[in-house]
């Protein structure tokens, strides 16, 4: 080094991509690659078929687990003027996203453009309300988030009039245990497939589904709750439903389709 | 856009250096250290110091009417209590609810007017800072829930989300409601404090106007302050609005609140402080000091600011513009001067207040009204009529305040003033000694309740005390000092140019707004009307108050009223829980109904099959239904008497049931009901069982007594007609199962005459009245008794002939004596006895011969006995070859001599039974051989041998030199009560050791996660404040559902079925009872369902504590379902049970149980295992209904399914065998009911099964559900072309099965249910083609693989395939022999294959005298005084030796090595209860420490 010392540079630790979520995809990943490695040994037709079988399995699997973890089941966006934080007057212009997942929220700045007063202004924080939402609140008042992500946070806490948080806790909650029910269902459904009981394993790829849609019917009653105002600077934005809420509705869907199609199948031959 | 930094709404970063300062949450900050009893938290109470109710009535009682030494008005008095709102609130409950409740004085004329002494002020503490109060350097610390800082959080509320519901967005206005200018009132979902109003009892959130202050509904003229900074806020952004109409909403509210903070910066702290405080003043702005903290001092808070209630009058003027005060109209109607203020709290629709105008007058009444006097005295709406919760809906605030102090840990007045580096006071006088003056016993009672010790007064009696014309000394310098401190240290102060708010100007025009401006923009009142300076009142100002109001002139304070939150839910709660306990009655009933239906079904396919087989000839004789019994179906009967006047009762099928001589009896005893259509008849038979019979109608039961009563008179048979009612009719009679157990008794004893046996062993006599021990004793059988007590058929010869051989009389019965003298002869008898028994016995004539056909008749009874499998013709052949070979065949007559004499030559060359088979041997019948075995009767000197006997009997003496030992230990029978309970427990040990130790486990992980949870509910999670609330509650239902969590999923491994399988195999079952499996999982539900009904008691107790609680407590304990918004009233204990997750949810478990449970009883189990198996299904929904059951979290996080997951996954990988398993279906050939509840069936060998003797199988039974496997051991031989199983009846599958193949049911169904098969299993014991001897040992059911292994040893060694056995042992251990009569046959038939003596068979039947039984019993006899001679068994036949008593291992195997000294290595295989395999293998060691013969164990449980 020459006497001289290496400058560490010290990181904002900003959530960027969950590692749950990174280590569920990979996984899955492995186990496709590794199935589809004996692909080759299956002759014929029936290679296809088997490939077919194989990565729409995995597809559903790999859905299920990581809709567990996704954040955007409802999300909510918008680009605002907003006051930025404490002991300063500016204003930035900034895209301000809240993405609910089944946990908790992430809530996302990015400034427009990114770097603004010589400040980099890209955050995206999250918010479990696994563990008290009031404790998180304040860790993050302590930390002084930027204000917006504040202001979002703090309508999720016990004490807003909002009262978001107890249907959103709760919503969350059913949908995510019976997401696992679904996948429990899938993985059955899996073992089924390789016995000889096809029949069963129609109804486990039907009973998949129904739980995809329980989870989604559980998860929609966060809409119920009256309209919280979520005003910024001088707009306003409501939460709609997201990619993995769509998701979620299209792998439901197809768990649908493969369970009756078997079910028609047997019954029919 | 704004180009200033907007204050954040909940205070945080306003300081520079610590940005929580000031923030809602923040903690108070003492002026003086705290004052705690235990210097940690807990408040000093009593004894220590004075009662705060008597204190309050002593300090501050007194009249009201009494006004303000300065003439402040009672706005400026509103207006601060409005600032205090803004600057601290507290009095939100802490969590976890704690009580200082103040003990009311016995006999307090307001409170206890009754003198209970009973009464009780509730009082709860405030919030406190969780980290806080733990050890005595940090104690209790409470914190603000607003803002310190002056910044509008009583206007915009305490956080952003707050205020967003507060605006419009638009305009930059708050929302309004129904009038422009008053703010919107509370619909539904509330942020508003809602306590419920005193004096009409309203509660709930409408009608509530929505503002910054929580509290703002607490009484109408704080509300009323709240509404002018509203306006004022609208008033300013409108303004801005026309000023700048492109502003945005944001920048038109953020301009338009920060000047209206600022303004009312201003006037708190420059208008109303100054007037407020006598002479001090604040300094003026220094400047913003950033190091200064503005946290709100508990002095200040709990007792300096509430210096004002002093000043509180007892109601309020309104006025209109013009000086008109107004009739203020009260609830009743009538009017009064002024708004009462004890009637003014948490109104929501107040007929005085509803518009905004109402609100100008009373502003402008307020304006003009003078306070209460600045002393001691505090009015009786404060005092008496203070609101408090609904429990008991008036306190006393004075009280309130005091203890107030305490619960904040305030230091002593003294104290606080040397704090203060005031002058010290040193008796009570001297804090006011010009008060002393004018009232001196004020300061003498004062002084007397704090024992006279001037440094315990507390803070606020003494600054209360001290006041004159305002606030004294301590009270203002805290005052001074905590105002100083908020604006000093806002980096938002108006005055702070830093900030960048305003300019310079804008500071000045703010600094010369005063209140008077504020409500002359807000209210129609036009600047002349109001003073300039509202807070005070002086001479010349616009419209005086008429007088100073009084108490007395106003609407008297409605009275407190107590509300029990149970009141109207006791009925309720009461029918619930009768209902819960009515669950299991309701599925008892369903359960009845379910056997009911099984019943009608039943009886309907009889009538049905009845019907078809009625084409035949119908029944002579009367119809009637013969009763047998209470619990007996009443059957259906013809009866008849005919010409020899003998009785007879048809089925009415066909077949005689009974037939009674009443020919012979002097007179016939006749009972017969005399109610319920009469129609019952009762016929008493002497020595037997009476017939009862029930016919259709009266007239009938007439014709069958005439029917009865002999045609002429010469019979001189007399008919005793009684008339009964039917009920003891019925009792009256005896029934056939009462008389079976006379008889039985009557045999018991008959043979404890002859036999050894102690009487007392025969049959418990004691027990027995005298009456029944006559009855015993004058009982007599009858033929049909006779034959079934030896276990014959009832028409068989032998039982006729020995009958009347034995009833000597000639009377048709056997009498007591008269049985003894048969037993006695064949007993104990000489041979020439016996044999002249035999001859008289067979001599019908009775002259002294024997006829041809007599001889014969005799010969055919000893066949018929052995077996009767002969056809009659092969049986007259074999009878005549027997004469032939007598030489009798020309005889006419045989004497006994010819007799005796026949029976003793054939102990030279011929045997009787021999005889029989050398007939058949004629005839080429070989195969019926074994059938023919006479094994009966024998005279004791003629046991002869064949010539193949005689040989194999030399044989057998030549090497009997050194014979087996065989000779059985009889253990002394145990007769001492005790000892016997002694032996049966260390027997129950020894076989139980493995199922006691698994108990043991299970149940003591289940009590261990169960206490762990009580633990911690008890002792640990104090925070939570939930054990404080249901100790009990909780701890028993968090305990028992820990428990349960445990127990219902690990029962799931007791019916994983295929993993037993296979677990059961290896050396896990050594450990592991697998086979109690079942066992088990019956413990375990029982448990578990106790379990969950204690649980769900203790979740009753818990809900009857919720619901008695008020909801402070309960958003403390469930703070993610509840929050507290003042509204008090609990939840309805309806709620919990039917609107939670866990409520419901258990409910319907409780439901779902109720039924499995009953449906799984023993009793209905056997009616229909069809239900119980369906309702059995249900256990998905139990556990489905438990993990969502738990999944609300309502009191901890959800654990029921962690302990689910891992048994649950075993179940499915098990159920996933089940069903992976191929199925085909295996046509049973021949079933059969053996005695013993043994049921053999034959079945199909499926293609390509291979299986070893020994091994086991596992079958289903398609009718019986096609999942439930139970093992059986094949007892068919490997050679065999089908398999068979015997199955002992034994539980709830194995009866069931029995049922299905009984014949009835074969025509039922047309052919046998089929079966499922799955395996062999296990190893076979297979290794005994390894050892030339081997022994085999068999105990109780364990001689099941025997059978197996027996007959295909002997079928190996006839078929001469190479093995190297020379020898086989068997010994067959059984308690008595009727359990397993069955194994005999098998026995005989592998004696009769075995031509090679390969086997030789050790009967050792266990208990004679302890399980007496004749054929036992008779078999003991028989056994003993013929095998030595006849060498065969005399009922089974069998050559088998039977022993009584048990095996003598050691002594057995011992005389193996001698008989057999030349082997080197001996197998034993033994199977059987736990105890016998144990004993084996505990001889094979005993014998392996000498150094001779190898014994090798091997073994099997069952
Ligand atoms: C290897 C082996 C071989 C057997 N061979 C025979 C035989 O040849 N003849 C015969 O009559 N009996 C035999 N049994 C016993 C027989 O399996 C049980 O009596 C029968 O399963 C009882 O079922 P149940 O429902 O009628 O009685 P339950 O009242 O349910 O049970 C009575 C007893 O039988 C045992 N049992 C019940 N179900 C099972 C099961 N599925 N697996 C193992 N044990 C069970 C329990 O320990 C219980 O104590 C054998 C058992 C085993 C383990
Ligand atoms: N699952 C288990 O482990 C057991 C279950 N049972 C239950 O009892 C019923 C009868 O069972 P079963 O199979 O007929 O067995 P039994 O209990 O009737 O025993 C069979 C024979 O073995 C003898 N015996 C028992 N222990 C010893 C010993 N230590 N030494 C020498 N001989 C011994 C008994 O003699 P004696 O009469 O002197 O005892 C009896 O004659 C069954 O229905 C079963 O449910 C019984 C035992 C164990
Ligand atoms: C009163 C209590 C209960 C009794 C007497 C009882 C009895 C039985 C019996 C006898 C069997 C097996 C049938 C057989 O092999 O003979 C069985 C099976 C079973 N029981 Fe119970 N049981 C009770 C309660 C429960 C409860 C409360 C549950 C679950 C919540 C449960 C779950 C099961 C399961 C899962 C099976 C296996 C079913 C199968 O193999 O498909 N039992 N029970
Ligand atoms: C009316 C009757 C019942 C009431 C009111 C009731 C109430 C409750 C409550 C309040 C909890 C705490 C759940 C939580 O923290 O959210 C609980 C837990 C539990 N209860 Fe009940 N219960 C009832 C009946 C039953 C029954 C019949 C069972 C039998 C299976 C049962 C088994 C359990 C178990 C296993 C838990 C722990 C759940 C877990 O940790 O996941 N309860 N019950
Ligand atoms: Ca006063
Ligand atoms: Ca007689
Ligand atoms: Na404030
Ligand atoms: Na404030």
């Amino acid at each position: 080094y020459d006497d001289i010392y290496p400058f560490y540079v010290l990181q904002r630790t900003s959530f960027i991509f969950s590692g749950r979520l990174l280590t569920i995809i990979l996984v899955f990943l492995v186990l496709a690659v590794s199935l589809l490695v004996i692909l080759p040994g299956i002759r014929g037709k029936s290679r296809l078929f088997w490939m077919f079988r194989i990565i729409i399995s995995l597809f559903i699997g790999v859905v299920i687990v990581a809709l567990n973890f996704t954040n955007d089941w409802a999300e909510a966006r918008m680009t605002a003027n907003a006051t930025y934080k404490s002991f300063s007057n500016v204003v930035v212009n900034a895209e301000i996203g809240l993405h609910v997942g089944l946990y908790g929220i992430n809530v996302t700045l990015k400034g427009n453009p990114v770097v603004q007063f010589n400040e980099t202004i890209d955050y995206n924080e999250m918010f479990s309300w696994q563990e008290p939402m009031e404790e998180e609140y304040e860790e993050a008042l302590e930390k002084g988030l930027p204000n917006p992500i504040l202001y979002i946070a703090e309508k999720f806490t016990l004490a807003s009039p909002c009262g978001l948080i107890y249907q959103y806790r709760y919503s969350g909650r059913y949908a995510s245990a019976t997401l696992w029910t679904a996948f429990c269902c899938w993985l059955l459904a899996n073992i089924l497939f390789s016995m000889p009981v096809i029949l069963y394993a129609g109804y486990m790829m039907m009973a998949t589904s129904a739980f995809i849609f329980f989870s989604m019917a559980s998860f929609s009653t966060i809409m119920n709750v009256p309209q919280c105002v979520f005003s910024i600077g001088t707009k306003s934005f409501v939460t709609e439903y997201s990619h993995s809420f769509w998701l979620a509705l299209a792998t439901g869907v197809l768990c649908a389709i493969i369970g009756i199609l078997v079910v028609l199948f047997y019954v029919l031959v | 856009e704004i180009t200033w930094e907007v204050p954040r709404f909940d205070g945080w970063y306003n300081s520079l250096g610590y940005p929580k300062r000031g923030a809602v949450g923040s903690h108070l900050m003492r002026l003086v250290p705290a004052h705690y009893w235990d210097g940690v938290y807990q408040p000093v109470h009593d004894p220590l110091l004075p009662n705060p109710r008597t204190l309050s009535r002593m300090l501050s009682d007194g009249p009201s009417g009494l006004p303000s030494t300065r003439n402040q008005t009672v706005l400026s008095l509103f207006f601060g209590y409005h600032v205090t709102f803004e600057i601290f609130d507290s009095r939100n409950p802490g969590c976890p609810p704690e009580f200082m409740n103040i003990l009311v004085p016995k006999g307090d004329p307001v409170f206890d007017p009754a003198a209970t002494g009973q009464v009780l002020l509730p009082f709860q503490r405030g919030p406190w800072d969780k980290e806080s109060g733990q050890s005595p350097s940090n104690p209790r610390t409470q914190v603000n829930l607003v803002t310190a800082w002056i910044d509008g959080s009583s206007i915009y509320g305490p956080s952003a989300s707050w205020s967003d519901s507060l605006r419009s967005f638009s305009g930059g206005l708050l929302t309004s409601g129904s009038e422009w200018n008053m703010p919107n009132q509370e619909k539904g979902h509330s942020f508003m404090w809602s306590a419920a109003d005193p004096s009409t009892g309203e509660h709930g959130p409408q009608g509530l106007y929505e503002l910054g202050n929580a509290w703002a509904n607490e009484n109408m003229f704080t509300a009323a302050e709240g509404i002018i900074w509203f306006r004022y806020h609208n008033y300013i952004a409108s303004k801005l609005h026309e000023e700048h109409p492109e502003w945005s909403d944001e920048k038109l509210f953020q301009n338009a609140r920060k000047t209206v903070v600022a303004t009312f910066q201003n006037i708190a702290v420059y208008e109303w402080l100054p007037g407020y405080l006598v002479d001090k003043r604040l300094s003026p702005y220094p400047g913003y000091q950033k190091f200064v903290d503005p946290g709100i001092s508990p002095e200040f808070e709990v007792a300096a600011i509430r210096f004002g209630i002093t000043m509180a009058p007892p109601g309020v003027y309104m006025r209109n513009r013009t000086c008109h005060f107004r009739e203020v109209l009260n609830r009743d109607g009538s009017s009064s001067p002024g708004m009462r203020l004890c009637n003014s709290f948490w109104n929501r629709q107040n007929v005085n207040v509803k518009t905004g105008q109402d609100i100008d007058e009373l502003i402008m009444g307020m304006s003009s009204q003078i306070a209460e006097r600045e002393d001691n005295v505090v009015v009786e709406d404060l005092r008496d009529y203070m609101y408090g919760p609904l429990r008991l809906t008036r306190t006393d605030l004075v009280a309130l305040t005091i203890q107030r102090g305490r619960d904040f840990g305030l230091r002593s007045y003294t104290d606080v003033r040397k704090a203060l580096d005031l002058p010290s006071v040193n008796t009570f006088g001297d804090v006011n000694p010009e008060l002393n003056r004018t009232n001196p016993q004020l300061f003498r009672d004062i002084a007397e309740l704090y024992n006279g010790d001037i440094s315990k007064l507390e803070l606020f009696p003494g600054g209360l005390l001290e006041c004159a014309d305002g606030p004294g000394p301590v009270f203002s310098a805290i005052i001074l000092d905590q105002f100083e401190r908020i604006r000093n240290g806002d980096r938002f102060w108006f005055e702070n140019k830093q900030n960048g708010l305003f300019t310079d100007e804008e500071i000045q025009i703010i600094r010369n707004v005063t209140f008077h401006d504020v409500i002359v923009a807000v209210t129609s009142a036009e600047a002349a009307d109001i003073q300039e300076q509202v807070f005070f009142w002086k001479d010349g100002d616009p419209c005086p108050q008429p007088t100073q109001l009084k108490a007395s002139v106003l609407h008297p304070c409605t009275n407190a009223t107590k509300l029990n939150y149970f009141d109207g839910s006791k009925a309720g709660f009461g029918i619930f829980i009768i209902v819960l306990f009515l669950f299991p009655v309701v599925s008892f009933l369903v359960a009845c109904m379910v056997a009911y239906f099984n019943k009608y079904r039943y009886r309907k396919f009889q009538r049905r099959r009845k019907a078809a087989d009625k084409t035949e000839e119908p029944a002579v004789g009367v119809p009637a239904y013969e009763w047998q019994g209470n619990k007996k179906h009443l059957h259906p009967v013809c009866v008849d008497v005919d010409e020899k006047r003998r009785l007879q009762v048809f089925d009415r099928s066909g077949p005689a049931l009974r037939c009674l001589n009443i020919g012979n009896q002097d007179h016939l005893d006749v009972l017969l009901s005399n109610d319920c259509h009469r129609k019952v008849l009762l016929l008493k038979v002497p020595k037997e069982y009476d017939l009862v019979l029930f016919f259709d109608d009266e007239s009938k039961r007439a014709a069958f007594v005439n029917h009865l009563s002999p045609e002429g008179l010469d019979m001189g048979q007399e008919i005793r007609v009684k008339e009964l009612r039917e009920k003891e009719l019925l009792k009256e009679a005896l029934t056939k199962e009462q008389r079976a157990q006379i008889v039985e008794t009557f045999i018991r004893h008959a043979f404890s005459k002859v036999l050894e046996i102690e009487k007392c062993d025969a049959g418990d006599m004691s027990g027995i009245s005298h009456k029944k021990a006559r009855e015993v004793l004058q009982c007599e059988l009858t033929a049909s008794e006779f034959a079934d007590a030896l276990g014959l058929k009832h028409d068989s010869l032998f039982v006729d002939s020995m009958f009347t051989l034995a009833d000597k009389d000639g009377n048709g019965y056997l009498s007591f004596q008269e049985f003894l003298d048969v037993m006695v002869i064949f007993m104990k008898g000489s041979p020439e006895e016996k044999s002249r028994l035999m001859f008289t016995m067979n001599d019908i004539g009775g002259n002294g011969y024997l006829s041809t056909d007599e001889f014969s008749r005799m010969l055919r009874s000893f066949i018929e006995i052995s077996n009767g499998a002969l056809s009659k013709s092969q049986a007259d052949d074999g009878i005549k070859a027997m004469m032939q070979a007598g030489g009798f065949d020309e005889k006419e007559k045989i004497t006994w001599e010819d007799f005796h004499f026949l029976l003793r030559d054939h102990e030279k060359d011929l045997q009787f039974a021999q005889l029989n088979v050398k007939g058949m041997e004629k005839h080429g019948k070989k195969r019926f051989s074994r059938d023919q075995r006479v094994s009966f009767i024998c005279p004791g000197n003629s046991s002869q041998k064949s010539d193949g006997q005689e040989i194999r009997r030399r044989k057998m003496l030549h090497i009997k030199t050194p014979n087996v030992y065989v000779k059985p230990k009889r253990e002394q029978y145990i007769r001492n009560p005790v000892q016997q309970k002694v032996q049966q427990f260390k027997r129950f040990i020894e076989n139980y050791r493995r199922h006691i130790v698994c108990f043991l486990i299970v149940y003591g992980i289940a009590a261990g996660v169960a206490l762990e949870r009580c633990y911690y509910y008890g002792l640990q999670a104090e925070t939570s404040g939930v054990p404080e609330t249901s100790a009990v509650g909780i701890i028993v239902s968090r305990g028992s559902a820990a428990a349960i969590s445990f127990l219902f999923p690990y029962m799931l491994l007791t019916v994983c079925r295929n993993l037993i399988t296979l677990c059961r195999e290896t050396f896990l079952n050594r450990y592991i009872p697998f086979d109690a499996a079942i066992d088990f999982h019956r413990f375990m539900a029982m448990t578990a369902i106790i379990l969950s009904v204690v649980h769900s008691l203790g979740h009753v107790v818990n809900i009857y504590i919720f619901s008695i609680s008020d909801l402070s407590i309960l958003s403390c304990l469930f703070p993610k379902v509840f929050s507290n918004n003042g509204s008090e009233l609990p939840l309805k204990w309806s709620f919990w049970f039917f609107q939670t997750v866990p409520g419901m949810t258990g409910v319907l478990l409780l439901f779902v149980f109720s039924f499995m449970y009953v449906f799984a009883s023993h009793y209905f189990r056997r009616i229909s295992f069809r239900a119980f198996w369906i309702t059995h299904y249900l256990y998905v929904v139990v556990y489905i209904l438990t993990v969502v059951h738990g999944s609300f979290a309502l009191l901890q996080e959800p654990r029921f399914y962690i302990y689910l997951i891992p048994p649950a996954l075993l179940f499915l990988l098990d159920k996933l065998i089940s069903l992976s398993r191929k199925k085909v279906e295996i046509p049973v050939v021949r079933a059969e009911l053996l005695p013993s509840g043994v049921t053999h069936l034959e079945f199909k060998r499926p293609q390509g099964f291979v299986y070893r003797s020994g091994q086991w199988v596992r079958i289903a039974c398609l009718m019986l559900g096609t999942d439930e496997y139970h093992p059986f051991t094949l007892t068919s031989a490997p050679h065999e072309e089908t398999l068979s199983l015997h199955i002992r009846a034994v539980g709830p599958w194995t009866s069931q099965l029995r049922e299905l193949y009984t014949e009835e049911n074969l025509l039922e169904f047309g052919s046998y249910p089929k079966l499922y098969l799955d395996g062999p299993f296990g190893e076979g014991h297979q290794e005994w083609i390894d050892f030339e001897v081997s022994v085999l040992v068999g105990g109780g059911i364990g001689v099941t693989p025997f059978a197996s292994i027996l007959k295909d040893l002997v079928f190996k060694s006839s078929i001469r395939s190479k093995i190297q056995c020379k020898k086989v042992y068997f010994i067959w251990v059984t308690r008595t022999q009727r359990q397993f009569e069955w194994v005999s046959d098998i026995i005989r038939e592998v004696e009769e294959m075995d031509t090679q003596e390969l086997v030789s068979v050790h009967t050792y039947i266990t208990q004679v005298a302890e399980k007496f039984d004749l054929r036992t019993t008779m078999l003991y006899v028989c056994e003993r005084h013929f095998q030595k001679v006849w060498n065969r068994s005399l009922f089974t036949g069998l050559r088998s030796v039977t022993h009584f008593g048990r095996p003598p291992f050691v002594s057995f195997f011992s005389s193996l090595q001698e008989v057999h000294p030349e082997v080197g290595k001996v197998g034993v295989f033994s199977c059987g209860p736990p105890g016998l395999t144990k004993n084996v293998e505990k001889a094979c060691q005993q014998m392996n420490k000498r150094d001779q013969a190898h014994f090798i164990h091997h073994y099997e449980n069952f």
